[in-house]
């Protein structure tokens, strides 16, 4: 009777215990949904979606501000909010707008916030982009010492094609640099190039390491990349590991940037000199 | 052969099958709770579009929780501290890391009677730096790119500060702070490396 009991008493825990697992919350901190908005819309169209933004029960309460951004991108594909960006963008600042701009959250509350805008009638031909970023203010030392306040900041990336416009999808390879040192069994490549077009997109790049008769020796297929915006530039590291030692001589090491269609953006051609 | 159940064990059993049942209850709990989740499109009505219908597209960030009573040790080459930060999504995610304005990622003089940073009062010489585990180490006089990863993540920070004998002591009141911020963004279809 006693490993009876002692059965059931083990199946019913370890029962608890699975459900108490399987319905505990994520955790503490900040969930926001509807984080990507993107659509295409015709000049003049209204736009309008939302995002929630919610709290777990166990976290502070907490005071947010919501602000619609400029969208950059740095060299390794970050995306980076600012509020105004002195390089060339596409923006979509200048017709979205958020409702409310400021709100307070109270332990396991929610929040919709309401972005809103109008294209412009004039607006010209590609994509559009914008940061939402809603973001809370850094909590203050109360215990004394040196201390790091921490504030947290979700944002949403906001793509928008314009309708019916003649959208360009090219690139251009700023750069194809054989790395030192030179290497006959493992040749490094550092491959810069930027979407000189008008709308985003998602790129392969690839190396192609050619002999004096034209031959390919290898390759090497980088993942492809997220989105990049128009005027962003990117940075990728490639290997060029032929199956055995490169023998003295020259080589032609070939850049290229392709969609994921197959369809070649850019092309770029560099000379591998083996000793 | 001829199984016989007795009343002991058929207790067992019916008493495992309704635990069992308990189980894929509560695996339903679940589903249906994600399915709510990504239910929710937007819709079109008349001249206006809903933009973004992917409302499925989440982010969930628990940042590391804030620190105080930073030991910078002089005698010590770096004084570290280590936290954790939790980042769900059903995609793909990035984490930035940036200082505040006043800092400049370096941690500067602020009076806690009037709660604000000492204007051109003293800052350490040496930026703050923060190291993800599996992710970049950033130095914060810069800001950039702490980690990136897809689904869930716990991801282990070391805060890094370097103190030396040039540093100033502070008058009592003033101690050394700094705010960071973190960034969470969904970076749909990227594949990470």
């Amino acid at each position: 009777m006693t490993k009876f009991v002692v059965k059931v008493f083990f199946i019913f825990f370890t029962c608890l215990i699975f459900i108490f697992f399987a319905l505990l919350p994520l955790g503490t901190g900040l969930n926001a949904s509807g984080v990507v908005i993107e659509n295409e819309a015709v000049p003049g169209q209204h736009l309008s979606n939302e995002i929630t933004i919610s709290t777990d029960k166990s976290e502070n309460p907490m005071d947010f501000q919501v602000d619609v951004l400029d969208w950059v991108q740095g060299p390794i594909g970050e995306n980076i909010a600012v509020n105004e960006s002195k390089q060339k963008i596409l923006s979509a600042r200048s017709f979205l707008k958020v409702s409310p701009t400021n709100f307070h959250l109270e332990p396991g509350d929610s929040q919709k916030i309401l972005v809103s805008g109008d294209v412009p009638k004039d607006v010209d031909s590609g994509g559009r982009y914008a940061i939402i970023s809603a973001h809370t203010t850094p909590s203050e030392s109360k215990n004394g010492g040196n201390s790091l306040g921490i504030s947290y900041s979700l944002n949403t990336i906001v793509r928008i094609t314009i309708a019916g416009s003649q959208l360009i999808r090219s690139a251009e390879i700023s750069k194809l640099n054989i790395d030192q040192p030179i290497s006959n069994r493992q040749q490094n490549v550092t491959m810069v190039f930027n979407n000189t077009g008008n709308i985003h997109y998602e790129a392969q790049p690839e190396i192609i390491l050619k002999d004096k008769d034209n031959n390919t020796i290898a390759d090497d297929i980088a993942p492809v990349t997220n989105n990049i915006l128009p005027f962003a530039s990117r940075i990728i590291s490639l290997s060029l590991k032929p199956g055995q030692a490169l023998k003295a001589g020259i080589y032609s090491v070939n850049g290229i940037v392709r969609l994921t269609d197959g369809t070649i953006l850019a092309t770029k051609s560099a000379k591998l000199d083996i000793t | 052969m001829k199984m016989v159940l007795c009343p002991r064990s058929s207790i067992s059993v019916f008493t495992s099958i309704a635990f069992l049942l308990l189980i894929i209850l509560s695996f339903e709990v679940i589903h249906a709770d994600s399915s709510t989740m990504e239910a929710v499109p937007g819709q079109a009505v008349g001249s206006e579009i809903t933009i973004g219908s992917d409302t499925s597209d989440e982010i969930f960030i628990q940042p590391p929780t804030p620190i105080f009573g930073f030991t910078l040790d002089p005698t010590q080459p770096t004084s570290t501290r280590q936290e954790t930060m939790v980042v769900d999504a059903k995609g793909s995610w990035q984490i930035l890391v940036s200082a505040d304005a006043a800092t400049g990622g370096h941690m500067a003089e602020y009076d806690t009677a009037t709660h604000q940073f000492v204007p051109g009062g003293k800052k350490l010489k040496t930026p703050m730096i923060i190291s993800a585990e599996n992710g970049n180490e950033v130095d914060l006089s810069k800001g950039g790119v702490l980690v990136k990863g897809s689904g869930k993540k716990v991801v282990l920070l070391t805060f890094i500060q370097g103190v030396t004998l040039d540093d100033d002591t502070l008058p009592n009141g003033d101690e050394y702070q700094i705010f960071l911020t973190f960034t969470g963004s969904s970076v749909k279809a990227n594949r990470v490396p």
